[in-house]
């Protein structure tokens, strides 16, 4: 970035005001779309947008772990987003996105791991959550966290049953599909830290490039906070903290309530004049 | 309409995304409107990404400092091109711009073929007057399409005559995608960032946005 | 909807019922290029297919190797000695299971064309591709997942589209088949593949040019 450009920034928000027009607390509208299969979601906060796909496989669980199922997130950038990300290397930020997704969702027990238990030590679901980047604009944390949560909600995986020795997994018309078993959903917000005390929440790309220091708070509706990072050498209050924590919160409300909105929506429409599952149950 | 691999009749010079293979037809190469004057026939486009061509005006960045060049980036991620220190007005070997990356200039594109490193300048050479050019201080820089950026400069704009009947503010435009725009307080110069990128979508309907 | 960070970008559905597989595809170029890939006398392509669901496999290999062979020759590398043109080929929904690969082949190729004419790299011209599946020996178009199931081959067709001094002529750049088939029906899918190329050829060349419309929209 030039350095017109970086003091122009810089003295916008010493003026409280952004490039974007948004106010210094004002988060980006979020935009969510599911897409025609289970699992599939799409992400978009002003000009950074993603897709998350969620999938399942039945596999084998680890040994030492024999009472549950496996869930991995995988969050590679290709430099579709911007040519600044390399393809097939990670960059420090990608992996703090990858770290941060990790601790947030699934360190959390955001989803629960031992209803996907199938037969103890032998078989259990593997669910996996693809997030794939398509631009980028700041803010690929939270929209990543919000992403793959509302993806594990509105997943759907196939039903089985035991008989005898053998596991049978159902298609889709033999039986319902079943949603997974979400426990809670966290959701991350992200302040960026400027000179002169200046912070701004859910930072665009010129402002992320700008900033000295970076803080992360996850947090669920129930007020649990899931997860904090706080990066950069910048002193905060433990008044400054509370009040961000505070502002987390409205957020992650907002933002729950949005994405069971959308979720009913998008039932409502799949199973308009849809009878087919309550038949495949009629016939045993 | 024009779409790459269509044949073009053309008694003129072809320009810009028509290419004439030896012993083969000129062909079409970009997808465009096509253009044609009395001496040249070429491609008109709006894409984004700028490769250099003789004599345009760009807008850079300063990338690297080096002995006795330069290295200028004329935009994020492309090849960088080459300006000599004493390629500014009133330069030389004890005098010349103290200039460092990050800093913004303006200039022309003095040599440019594919296979050798393109040059530019900060001060018209035949004269030795800066002709405009040289660092741009203060202000903002704002991405535009390269059509657009060329109809802004060649022709001018509805929407530039509207902001300049209502602030006072200063411009460079580059044929590299990139405007500078300069007005009397960051709020002006932001809200003006904003109706030249508003124009390159609505049109001359932009010209109603200008306050 | 555009990707506002690529210089050039294109969606392509397609499928069945018109949109089963959804496949995105981002170009950048010419861009700088890391000295260990510069080539002297002309453009480095890189090309890189990403899977909706895990990591690229040996299917993603394969897919890429496709692509690339039908991209090479069409781009005028020669054009851009020394840069990069980087492609990125994103898989949104398949809309085939995975022992098939002719949608998302099939699209990544018609993606990619579309988003390097929109890119405004040097094409010599276009690139179509098709699919075609022989079902219990009919041959079909655009097979939907039923048909996939129980056809005895798959079959993408690529052809390049080439302006002749009279009439569009198709030249064949790829034809990737799966399964058994005998000549004569081979000879039979590339004949019902070709006119099937010139309705696709339409619908590409109408997209292209909506979207440079849109793109000078500002006079």
């Amino acid at each position: 970035m030039s350095s017109i450009e970086q003091a122009f920034v810089q003295s916008l928000l010493e003026d409280q005001k952004r490039v974007s027009g948004r106010r210094l607390n004002e988060a980006r509208k979020l935009e969510l779309a599911f897409g025609g299969s289970y699992g599939h979601v799409e992400v978009k906060m002003g000009r950074t947008r993603l897709v998350a796909q969620v999938s399942s496989q039945v596999a084998k669980p680890r040994d030492d772990r024999p009472f549950e199922g496996l869930f991995l997130i995988t969050t590679d950038v290709s430099s579709m987003a911007s040519p600044r990300f390399e393809n097939g290397r990670q960059t420090v930020d990608e992996l703090m996105v990858t770290r941060l997704i990790e601790k947030a969702i699934r360190r959390s027990n955001a989803l629960d791991l031992e209803s996907l238990c199938i037969v103890a030590g032998q078989s259990c679901w593997m669910v996996r959550a693809d997030v794939h980047y398509l631009e980028y604009d700041g803010g690929f944390i939270d929209a990543s966290c919000i992403a793959v949560i509302a993806a594990l909600l509105h997943f759907r995986r196939p039903d089985t049953s035991i008989d005898g020795s053998r596991t049978i997994v159902h298609t889709l018309d033999e039986r319902p599909p079943v949603p997974l078993s979400v426990l809670h959903v966290p959701i991350c917000v992200s302040w960026s830290f400027f000179d002169n005390d200046i912070i701004v929440v859910d930072a665009d790309e010129a402002e992320q490039d700008l900033r000295i220091g970076s803080m992360t708070i996850t947090i669920n509706k129930d007020r649990d906070i899931c997860q904090f990072t706080k990066a950069g050498k910048i002193p905060l209050s433990s008044q400054q903290i509370i009040e961000c924590c505070e502002q987390a919160h409205g957020r992650a409300r907002e933002i729950t309530d949005l994405i069971h909105e959308k979720l009913k929506q998008d039932f409502e429409k799949r199973n308009r004049g849809n009878m087919g599952f309550d038949l495949a149950e009629n016939d045993r | 309409m024009l779409l790459p691999g269509d044949k073009i009749v053309a008694e003129q010079r072809l320009g810009p995304g028509i290419i004439a293979p030896p012993l083969e037809e000129p062909r079409v190469v970009l997808a465009g409107e096509d253009s044609w004057s009395d001496k040249v026939v070429f491609i008109n486009t709006n894409t984004k990404r700028y490769t250099p061509a003789n004599r345009d005006y760009v807008v850079g960045v300063i990338s690297q400092r080096l002995a006795d060049v330069y290295r200028v980036r004329l935009q994020e991620y492309s090849k960088p091109v080459r300006l000599s220190h004493l390629a500014f007005q009133g330069a030389t070997k004890k005098n010349k711009p103290n200039l460092n990356a990050g800093d913004v200039v303006y200039g022309r594109i003095t040599h440019c073929d594919k296979d050798t490193e393109v040059e530019m300048e900060c001060v018209d050479s035949s004269s030795g007057k800066a002709m405009g050019f040289g660092q741009l201080k203060e202000g903002s820089i704002i991405s535009v399409g390269l059509g657009y950026a060329r109809k802004l400069l060649f022709d001018g704009h509805p929407v530039l005559d509207a902001i300049g009947a209502k602030h006072q503010y200063e411009l460079a435009i580059g044929m590299n995608g990139r405007i500078w725009v300069k007005a009397n307080d960051d709020k002006t110069t932001l809200a003006i960032r904003n109706w030249i990128k508003e124009a390159e979508t609505k049109g001359a309907q932009a010209v109603n946005l200008v306050k | 909807m555009p990707l506002h960070n690529s210089d050039g970008s294109a969606e392509w559905i397609a499928g069945h019922n018109g949109g089963d597989t959804r496949i995105i595809c981002s170009v950048n170029g010419p861009i700088e290029v890391k000295t260990r890939d510069e080539l002297p006398t002309m453009a480095t392509l890189e090309l890189v297919v990403r899977p909706v669901v895990g990591l690229p496999t040996i299917r993603e290999t394969l897919l890429q190797d496709c692509t690339y062979g039908c991209l090479r020759s069409i781009v005028l590398r020669t054009q851009l000695p020394r840069s990069l043109i980087q492609i990125v080929v994103q898989v949104l929904d398949a809309g085939e299971p995975v022992e098939y690969t002719v949608y998302e082949l099939v699209g990544a190729i018609n993606s990619s064309v579309l988003a390097l004419a929109n890119a405004g790299i040097p094409l010599s011209g276009l690139v179509v591709a098709v699919c075609l599946a022989i079902v219990e020996g009919e041959i079909v178009l655009n097979p939907g997942v039923d048909q996939l199931k129980k056809s005895q081959s798959t079959h993408a067709v690529a052809y390049k589209v080439d302006n002749g001094p009279e009439e569009v002529r198709f030249r064949l750049v790829m034809c990737e088949s799966t399964g058994l088939f005998t000549q004569n029906e081979l000879l039979q899918v590339l004949e019902t593949a070709e006119d099937a190329a010139r309705e696709e050829n339409k619908k590409m060349r109408s997209m292209i040019e909506q979207q440079v419309a849109e793109s000078l929209a500002f006079a």
